[in-house]
């Protein structure tokens, strides 16, 4: 059974007097503990389709169900509470919180879930990221590659359904970029998440179960 | 680099984001050129007051001849002139002369530099017509209005100084207009024995002198330059013009002015409270620019770095981004300029009739530059900080990552995820954040201290008088011991104070009259050596001494020393050898109304009002206990030693004023009590003896002059009645130890030769029925007394105390006092407000990126509202609890101390609601506007929130 679908969703933004489907008409769905990579040219509209489907922006038209129940109209408060429980982000430039420590910016979906870390769940993450002696630090304190894996541990630390990644290497050198995407295929596996990963890189995509390639907007193969 | 083209394309393409700051601009403009704007018009206004009281001239030259003034014309001392005659003097021959005044003829010249005007009628265009000053016609108690014939008694002058023809004539006029009283003025900024000369009734030119008399000339002279220069003018005229030192011409300086003119205060703090509110509000927005620009250079962080970095010098980006605020300002000027030209053009003309708006084109553009400097000045304070920054500061934010990178931060377990951020933030940005707390500490300070501060006590005192108006006229010149025998003017008869009493609004009035006594004794107490140094005429005497050997033990002996010595002759000697009476102590008479003595507090026996009328009993003033007081002052020339006496009441010091580090050398206590016989002695003495105006206010006796020779002595011995202990009687009759009092009925019996001799009341006490004081009652009561008394109803006579006048005056100060004072808080509310808006503005903007993760994960816009809430919680109760606990210092210890001073608390009380009220409104109106814009934020997508930085 599907986990997440889409259907005839569209993203247009208005520029001047023109406009432009950044997302035309998609309609696709994602299997739980699928890892789907979603690939295409810059400008093809491959990370607007991660963001609505991810509920970082709402479509123009079209439905986007999890769960088989549509929130693409839901509030805000509601979004907010499928974010934080059911999804996960990972962000090419890491968006951690400066002020907040490696293992506060990991637990801060828990926190705001109002709910008790769990510790040897967590304890075990640390090992697999390989990040146990980095989260008492600040992120000013940490590399591009451990900040993306603290990025990693907050996306999944309250045991989301699914994991999206927005170019998720993009900022790491090589030997750091395949070694995020090792650790999300484990995730992957260990925790049987869905990942919908967005990535230019045929190497990254064809790691993948599926891959979706966009083209203008429109999901081509 | 053309730097002009770059100030023009940012705000082509930011023109949303400088609309706050041309608004600021525009306000501050407006606010800044009104504020010059009224101070000229204040200026104009004030000067045209004072010469409607004054006249517009510098000097009224009494005496002077044509060719002195063209002379001083001539030689550049004055600037120009105009000449009044007096033809006589009029007056009414069943008054007092004193109360007449002088009537002249004047040119079109005098009329302009004395500013001579009629407030009702005309001038008097010929023979026959004359228009006099209202306060003239009241002291002559007439009542004839416009068109009536009035005739005077006139002294025709001779023309000198005080001189008139033996014989006077009886002069009938037409009245024909009322003039701006100007004489009760001159009278009290100048000579009133020649201002008396100056015509306070105007005739016609066509009028001729009586035979035989010659006019006095008058003339109104006026010079340029500043009031040293003027001054010197004078000194210019006296050496270079008048030389010859027997003449008898008469310069009036008219330079320094004092008026009690209440249209001209009332005005004056009118246009003060608006000048206030114009500063104010100028501030404020000139606040508004700096927060408005500090805000647009945070966002231009790396358009500097860029411009930096590609060679652009610190200078060079002030003049890009000042220009940004000139360009603004230049735009902004002509219709800032207009509104606040017509605005305060309007404003200042509705404030009264009297109100002048000066639109003089050198105003306007001092005005603009003014309100153009200031622009430009406050924005270089944003931009004095924003372009030090380094080009990688600006391009990649180092400076947060030092920040971070400084702090050891220790990782919470669990958290609230607001609380955690909130708590974050402000540890890693407490500048601003700090100035808030500051200023909002002086806020709650300002506001709990200040309203302390004014208090009703003042006019809660003015509330508890016993009369509403008190009349003073000395009659009876006394000093240090002795009284002459004729009174220098009439005081205040019965008939005068029935008059007062006939009007419909007076209740009671009640007077009292006083004297020097002698209190003669065989011995002195303890108690009487100190009250005999208490009185002036002795305690001059004891400044001589060598100080260094007075102490607790010897004080006494030393007061005896001196004890023979007086100012000005030896009257203990004189009694002694009169009366037999081996001691004196000086003291004062009274006699007072009985209904007054009635209500004084009576410590030993009992007020017995026939027995003091028949002159068998008196009433005497005492304190119990008494002190004697030393302190040591340390003077260039050698330590200086003071004394003084004081009551004792409970163990303290009854003066609370008197320093609190006087030393006290010893106490006595009062052994006087009813039933005792007292012997008193009175002096009179010739008044021709003396010139009582000489010698640095002291009375100079003439050669030869011998008190045993030519004092009067008038002895008699009475019963103390009663003893009591009040230092004042009925209010304004002040009592010291040893105070004498009697009734009027019992002043007659126990000394006639002074009634006889003309001693009448010196002071009235006037009650006004229970209805409302309104001014125009006021006005009608000044008329009343000025109309039975002949003291001046304006100008600068302190003679008559008007209580409700003060009450108005003290009403309408504190309200001044208040509106200041609020408008300051007020304005250190807003830019609180400002502030905290502005600063939680950038720092919403600066964390786009951080927000939009905070959504993405799951944050609720209510998780952040209250992250943001909650530092602004912080930033309060740190400004608050600061505020109330400085408050509490400042209050508690300014109180200790000034009490320790000076006997009285200064903060009266401390303000609670004030400040909770302002903190409260302040919370809203952050809450409010934070709200507002973490819903814009959340307005954008969670991508365009982390894409926005």
């Amino acid at each position: 059974m599907a986990i997440l679908e889409c259907r005839n969703l569209s993203k247009i933004y208005a520029a001047a007097e023109t406009k432009i489907a950044a997302v035309d008409d998609v309609s696709l769905s994602f299997e739980e503990g699928e890892f789907v990579a979603i690939t295409g040219k810059s400008g093809s509209g491959k990370s607007t389709l991660l963001h609505l489907l991810g509920s970082l922006e709402r479509p123009t038209s079209g439905e986007i169900l999890y769960d088989n129940k549509n929130f693409a109209k839901l509030g805000d408060n509601k979004l907010s509470v499928l974010r934080r429980r059911r999804f996960g982000f990972v962000f090419q430039s890491y968006n951690l919180v400066d002020e907040l420590t490696g293992y506060e910016n990991i637990i801060l979906p828990v926190m705001l879930d109002r709910k008790k870390p769990d510790e040897e769940y967590l304890k075990n993450l640390f090992e697999m990221l390989d990040i146990s002696d980095r989260v008492s630090h600040l992120p000013a304190a940490m590399s591009g590659g451990q900040k993306q894996r603290v990025a990693i541990a907050r996306a999944i630390a309250n045991r989301p359904k699914i994991l999206f990644a927005d170019e998720p290497t993009g900022n790491l050198d090589s030997k750091n970029g395949a070694e995020v995407i090792r650790l999300l295929h484990e995730l992957n596996k260990e925790f049987n998440i869905t990942v919908i990963l967005v990535t230019h890189d045929a190497q990254i995509a064809n790691s993948a179960q599926r891959i979706l390639t966009i083209e203008d907007g429109r999901v081509v193969e | 680099m053309n730097t002009t083209r770059l100030a023009l394309a940012n705000l082509r393409y930011h023109t949303k984001k400088y609309i706050l700051l041309a608004v600021a601009i525009i306000l501050s403009l407006v606010f800044s050129s009104g504020l010059v704007f009224l101070i000229t018009s204040a200026n104009a206004t004030k000067k045209d007051l004072y010469d409607r009281d004054f006249g517009r001239q510098d000097f009224i030259i009494v005496n002077a001849t044509d060719e002195m003034l063209r002379e001083a014309v001539d030689k550049g001392i004055f600037l120009r002139y105009g000449k009044a005659q007096t033809l006589g003097y009029a007056f009414d021959p069943d008054l007092e002369e004193s109360r007449g005044f002088s009537v002249g003829t004047y040119d079109e010249a005098a009329l302009y530099e004395g500013y001579i005007y009629h407030t009702e009628g005309r001038m008097p265009e010929k023979k026959g017509e004359i228009a006099i000053e209202n306060d003239a016609l009241l002291r002559l108690k007439s009542s004839a209005v416009i068109g009536d014939k009035v005739t005077f008694e006139i002294k025709v002058s001779n023309g000198n100084i005080s001189e008139y023809l033996p014989e006077t004539v009886k002069k009938t006029y037409t009245l024909v207009g009322i003039l701006k009283d100007k004489r009760p003025q001159m009278e009290y900024a100048t000579d009133a024995s020649y201002a008396k000369h100056i015509p306070a009734a105007v005739v016609s030119n066509e009028e001729t002198i009586s035979a035989g008399g010659k006019p006095l000339n008058v003339f109104y002279a006026s010079c340029k330059g500043n009031e040293e220069e003027k001054w010197e003018a004078q000194n210019s005229f006296y050496n270079d013009i008048i030389a010859d030192i027997n003449s008898n011409v008469q310069v009036l300086n008219t330079v320094w002015r004092w008026s009690n003119n209440s249209t001209l205060a009332t005005l004056a703090e009118n246009m003060t409270l608006l000048g206030m509110l114009f500063a104010i509000l100028g501030i404020a927005s000139l606040v508004g620019i700096i927060n408005a620009f500090t805000s647009i250079l945070e966002d231009r962080k790396q358009q500097m770095g860029i411009l930096r970095s590609i060679g652009a010098s610190k200078r060079q980006l002030v003049f890009i981004y000042a220009k940004e605020t000139a360009v603004i300002a230049v735009i902004a000027l002509i219709p800032s300029m207009l509104v606040s030209y017509f605005g305060t053009k309007i404003i200042v003309s509705n404030m009264s009739e009297h109100a002048i708006f000066i639109p003089q084109i050198s105003v306007l553009l001092i005005s603009a530059a003014v309100g153009v400097l200031a622009v430009c000045l406050v924005s270089l304070i944003p931009l004095s900080f924003a372009v030090r920054i380094s080009p990688m500061q600006a391009v990649r934010n180092i400076e947060k990552t030092r920040k971070l990178n400084r702090k050891k931060i220790k990782s919470q377990k669990s958290f609230k995820v607001p609380n955690l951020l909130a708590s974050r933030t402000l540890i890693f940005g407490k500048g601003r954040l700090v100035l808030i707390s500051l200023i909002l500490t002086i806020m709650i300070c300002m506001t709990s201290l200040s309203f302390g501060i004014f208090s009703d006590e003042y006019i809660n005192i003015l509330n508890q008088y016993s009369y509403d108006y008190a009349v003073m006229k000395y009659n009876y010149f006394m000093f240090n011991g002795i009284n002459f025998d004729s009174p220098d003017t009439k005081g205040i008869t019965a008939n005068e104070a029935n008059e007062i009493l006939s009007c419909r609004y007076v209740k009671s009035v009640a007077g009292y009259q006083s004297f020097q006594i002698h209190i003669l004794k065989d011995s002195l107490t303890d108690y009487d050596k100190i009250v005999s140094f208490e009185k002036e005429s002795r305690d001059g005497y004891l400044y001589e001494n060598d100080f260094t050997e007075v102490t607790p033990e010897n004080y006494l002996e030393v007061l005896m020393d001196k004890y023979k010595y007086t100012d000005f002759d030896d009257i203990p000697g004189f009694l002694k050898e009169k009366t037999g009476k081996a001691y004196s102590i000086p003291s004062s008479m009274y006699s007072v109304d009985s209904a007054v003595l009635s209500g004084a507090t009576v410590i030993d026996g009992k007020i017995d009002l026939e027995k003091i009328a028949s002159g068998e009993e008196v009433v005497v003033r005492v304190s119990p206990k008494i002190g004697y007081y030393m302190q040591k002052e340390a003077f260039p020339d050698g330590d200086f030693y003071f004394f003084m006496a004081n009551d004792i009441e409970d163990g303290k010091k009854s003066n609370t004023f008197m320093d609190p580090k006087m030393k006290l050398l010893g106490t006595a206590e009062c052994s006087l009590k009813a039933g005792d016989i007292i012997d008193l002695a009175e002096i009179t003495i010739k008044k021709d003896h003396f010139s009582p105006n000489s010698g640095e206010g002291k009375p100079v006796a003439e050669e030869g002059y011998d008190i045993n020779k030519e004092g009067k002595l008038s002895p008699k011995t009475v019963k103390v009645g009663a003893v009591i202990s009040d230092q004042n009687l009925g209010s304004s009759c002040w009592l010291s130890n040893y105070s004498i009092i009697t009734s009027h009925n019992g002043l007659s019996t126990i000394f006639p030769q002074l009634t006889a001799s003309g001693m009448n009341f010196e002071t009235l006490e006037i009650k006004l029925k229970d209805e409302e004081i309104t001014p125009e009652v006021n006005e009608i009561m000044m008329e009343v007394i000025s109309q039975a008394t002949g003291l001046n109803s304006t100008g600068g006579d302190f003679n008559i105390e008007s209580i409700p006048e003060y009450k108005a005056n003290a009403q309408r100060q504190q309200k001044t006092a208040l509106f200041i004072g609020s408008g300051i808080i007020l304005l250190l509310f807003f830019i609180c407000v400002s502030l905290i808006s502005n600063s939680f503005s950038i720092r919403i903007r600066h964390s786009s990126a951080q927000l939009g993760t905070l959504r993405a994960v799951g944050a609720s816009e209510q998780d952040l509202r209250m992250s943001f809430i909650l530092q602004l919680r912080t930033i309060l109760l740190t400004g608050i609890i600061s505020g109330f606990v400085i408050s509490l210092l400042l209050f508690f210890g300014s109180n200790a101390y000034t009490k320790f001073l000076f006997g009285e608390v200064f903060f009266k009380k401390l303000a609670i609601w004030q400040p909770i009220l302002l903190v409260v409104a302040l919370t809203i109106v952050c809450i409010i506007s934070l709200s507002i814009q973490i819903r814009k934020m959340a307005k954008f997508s969670i991508v365009e929130n982390i894409r926005a930085s």
